[in-house]
């Protein structure tokens, strides 16, 4: 675990990082949706060798499914530069201390998870900026990080909702 | 598969060089950062700073700084009257270490792990990577650090050959970025694909100035 991701969320917000936005269900539970869609899309371009959409949307899935959990807690990531590691960042920070989430699902089993996904902005990068190659390896483990989320974080999410 | 010695892959241009082996004059100020009085001086603040729990003797921080045991002693003592670092005996030996009480401790790491300690924060994260079999620093700041001028590097370029875990490595790329403050982007290559040298890509990286990365992990396990 990175020293960054150690970062609490109210020093997030005091850092200017993240924005307050109103709590809503619908979106939260929409987005954790959309995030299942993109779990069985990327299946299914892996399956027919599109490495780089497979990996694209899961790795958006894993994004998605943190941003609902920020969402949960009334936070977003401003849309500057670096917005994407904020968004994971601010999902990590919920899962710090959070009774409720080490009481579903395992804090530290979790926070793991997103600090893979979190992870996964290098490969991303790779792809994007310097043309590289995304192998069948790297798919794989997007697919089941975006599976382990899916696990792991809507429960959280839900119990911070039912407040 | 196993390439070809990186040395038979690079030919005459290579620069092998690791923190504590270096070749190359370090007398003048360093062109990578020129606000230093000297390379040496700045690698051995490098090497102390950035690892404060870190105690060496004259004649390690003599290899480390690339000069004589006198020139080291003279460096030591001047950075021990300015309060950066501190000394104490063990028996006749001499080891000096980060004073990080001073004003200056926590700037200068800023300043150090920005523009020398690539070197060593990345060859350390990557000996703890399974699976790489070599490592090399190429593009700008490589070119920099090696005593061209120019602008200030942006990024680090790392190039990886190997088969290392994918989770591990881009952990370790976090840990570096967020010891470095600077972006790290890593490459990774087969050693295989290294060996043939296909791509224009890496027809470059073997012919211009690299940094071969110290693997051997000497310093997280001295």
């Amino acid at each position: 675990m990175t020293p960054a991701r150690h970062t609490p969320l109210s020093k997030l917000a005091a850092g200017g990082h993240l924005e307050q936005v109103p709590v809503d269900s619908a979106t939260c539970r929409e987005l954790v949706h959309q995030a299942r869609n993109h779990a069985l899309t990327a299946v299914a371009a892996r399956e027919i060798g599109d490495f780089e959409g497979a990996f694209q949307i899961a790795y958006d899935g894993c994004r998605k499914v943190c941003l609902a959990l920020a969402l949960a807690y009334g936070v977003r990531a401003k849309g500057d530069t670096g917005h994407h590691a904020t968004t994971f960042n601010a999902a990590a920070a919920t899962l710090s201390g959070n009774a409720a989430a080490a009481t579903l699902s395992g804090n530290a089993a979790a926070r793991d998870l997103v600090d893979d996904a979190t992870d996964l902005r290098f490969v991303r990068a790779g792809s994007e900026y310097r043309a590289e190659k995304i192998t069948l390896a790297a798919v794989n483990d997007a697919i089941d990080i975006l599976g382990g989320l899916l696990a792991a974080l809507p429960p959280v999410m839900d119990a911070r909702l039912a407040k | 598969m196993a390439g070809p010695p990186l040395d038979t892959v690079l030919g005459p241009c290579v620069i092998r060089l690791t923190y504590y082996k270096v070749c190359h004059v370090y007398s003048a100020a360093p062109a990578l950062l020129p606000v230093f009085r000297s390379e040496a001086q700045a690698r051995i603040l490098a090497a102390l700073l950035l690892d404060p729990s870190r105690e060496a003797s004259i004649a390690d921080l003599a290899g480390l700084g690339g000069i004589r045991p006198p020139n080291a002693l003279r460096e030591v003592n001047r950075l021990i009257g300015a309060g950066l670092l501190k000394d104490r005996r063990v028996g006749r030996t001499r080891l000096v270490s980060a004073d990080v009480s001073s004003p200056y401790h926590q700037p200068l790491v800023q300043i150090l792990a920005r523009s020398f300690g690539p070197v060593l924060v990345i060859g350390d994260e990557l000996a703890a990577v399974p699976g790489i079999e070599q490592a090399l620093i190429f593009g700008s700041w490589a070119t920099r650090f090696l005593g061209q001028p120019g602008p200030q590097p942006g990024d680090v370029d790392v190039l990886v050959i190997g088969a290392p875990p994918g989770r591990d490595l881009r952990r370790a790329n976090a840990r570096m970025e967020d010891a470095l403050h600077i972006p790290v982007q890593i490459t990774t290559v087969s050693s295989s694909e290294w060996a043939a040298a296909e791509s224009g890509f890496l027809r470059e990286v073997q012919t211009k100035p690299s940094i071969t990365l110290d693997l051997t992990g000497s310093r997280q396990h001295r």
